[in-house]
């Protein structure tokens, strides 16, 4: 049993170490709630600390992913935020090489949602197969199979893909199913 | 074109939060004191009487309006009929009109029609018992639901027998009556893309005497055509939808296996929130699966100005 003291010792490390991990994630699908999905998932954490593992970035993702697909299942929340989202510029970042972003972009959002989350995972969380695993709460072995489907199927799509003209935009990406 | 390697490539190099600032320091810390200010050995009270591996999935209601006066008062009586051996004889009017949820969404209050409150169906849990459906239209244009248990106990008022999990007399579904409104509703109110889903669904869950979990997924469809049945593609347990547009389908709770090599110390509960097997569609007689509709559905019973947003 740890000392109160040394129970928020250990989160405050997590806390420095990870918050921003775990804000980016959340940042990359629902700026606009951002903020929030990050503060409840390190009240998970303070909560089940005894749950969090050493390497805490896989564990921490996962819950974010979950609380954040929660906030989306509840339509009153998702028909809120689809309506700021309406109204408010989302973050655009980087507009080089725009053709060939067009591209990837329109590619990757004729993807299922578990095929693209599983792609962005690996792309912009920089997750190995196993930290995948444990984000998504499935198998190594499935992880290998989704990511070999998933990008069977992004190679597929950028085969079928026009040139386009609209900048890449992940975050117009996102969406609330289950990935 | 460019290949999968250039396009995994570029996609890693548009990280859209290479931008993103860091929050302030001051915000940052906060947000972390209010976080420990939480006595982390008290569950959220959202969560108290659900099993825990539930308490992200959609649609569960929230615990924790049993401090409104009228639910005191209900749940005052339901221990003293408990502690005196009684059945709990509270009707369903009385139930509903007492609105132990609060039924606030954002700034909705989804105030019961009395006469609107009506039993749906009757269902059978296996080594459980018959369980009755009770649901009742809102003036906002939502709807509520409550289910009596076979011991003729309304589920969520048995606070006697809170049982161990949060399991209240092998039941879980956290407030009665529990509170939905319509994405047509919803629509209407905030303008934007509804869920995409052609129904609504408020889960319960019943623990039979074999320890089995099942959920009672209730309901109201909102689908263009004529609803007859709805049905969980995951494994084709189907339930019929009524002339008024209600369901209430019962089938062992869906849930993926568990991940076999789940890292050590990884929330079991947390996986789980998210792994629910089913797919609840809606069919006509012909079997055809019926895309949902928010704009011109059929009107809940007992409502006949269709559903009005920001009710009076």
């Amino acid at each position: 049993m740890q000392s109160s003291e040394a129970r928020e010792a250990r989160f405050n490390e997590i806390y420095e170490q990870h918050f921003e991990v775990v804000r980016r994630y959340v940042w990359r699908r629902d700026p606009l709630i951002a903020d929030d999905i990050a503060a409840e998932t390190f009240l998970v954490a303070w909560r089940r600390l005894e749950d969090v593992p050493l390497d805490a970035v896989a564990w921490l993702i996962g819950v974010a992913r979950n609380v954040r697909l929660n906030e989306l299942r509840s339509a009153r929340r998702q028909t809120a935020v689809s309506d700021r989202l309406a109204r408010e510029p989302l973050p655009i970042t980087t507009e080089t090489d725009a053709t060939t972003s067009d591209t990837v972009e329109a590619a990757l959002s004729c993807l299922p949602e578990r095929d693209r989350e599983i792609l962005l995972l690996s792309a912009w969380e920089d997750l190995d197969r196993a930290a995948i695993a444990a984000a998504l709460g499935c198998s190594k072995a499935n992880v290998k199979v989704r990511l070999h489907r998933a990008r069977r199927r992004f190679t597929d799509e950028l085969k079928r893909q026009p040139l386009a003209s609209s900048h890449f935009h992940p975050a117009t990406l996102s969406g609330g199913s289950d990935a | 074109m460019p290949d999968l390697s250039e396009a995994l490539d570029q996609l890693a190099s548009h990280d859209p939060a290479r931008s993103l600032s860091p929050l302030a320091s001051s915000e940052r810390e906060a947000i972390r004191e209010r976080i420990v200010s939480e006595d982390p050995s008290m569950p959220p009270l959202r969560t108290r009487t659900y099993p825990r591996w539930r308490r992200l999935t959609k649609r569960r209601i929230s615990i924790g309006s049993f401090g409104v006066a009228p639910v005191g008062l209900l749940a005052a009586f339901a221990v003293t009929a408990v502690a005196a051996g009684a059945v709990i004889t509270i009707s369903a009017t009385t139930l509903f009109q007492a609105d132990p949820q609060g039924s606030n969404f954002n700034g909705d209050i989804e105030t019961v029609l009395p006469s609107t409150v009506h039993e749906i169906d009757t269902v059978s849990v296996p080594d459980y018992g018959q369980v009755e459906v009770w649901g009742a239209t809102t003036k906002p244009g939502g709807f509520c639901f409550a289910l009596k248990l076979p011991d003729g106990v309304w589920g969520g008022l048995d606070s006697a027998h809170p049982g161990p999990d949060g399991w209240q007399g092998g039941w879980a579904g956290g407030t009665v009556p529990g509170c939905l409104q319509t994405q047509q509703q919803q629509t209407l109110k905030y303008g934007g893309t509804a869920t995409g889903q052609a129904l609504e669904e408020w889960e319960s869950l019943v623990r039979n005497k074999a320890g089995q979990t099942y959920s009672i997924f209730v309901g109201y469809v909102e689908a263009q055509g004529v609803a007859a049945t709805v049905r969980d593609s995951a494994n084709g347990v189907t339930a019929p939808v009524s002339s008024d547009g209600y369901y209430a389908l019962v089938e062992r709770t869906p849930m993926t296996a568990r991940p076999p090599d789940l890292p050590a110390g990884f929330p079991k509960e947390m996986v789980c929130a998210s792994c629910d097997a089913k797919d609840l569609q809606v069919l006509n007689a012909a079997g055809q699966r019926l895309r949902p509709d928010y704009t011109s559905g059929a009107m809940l019973p007992g409502y006949t100005a269709g559903p009005t947003p920001g009710a009076s």
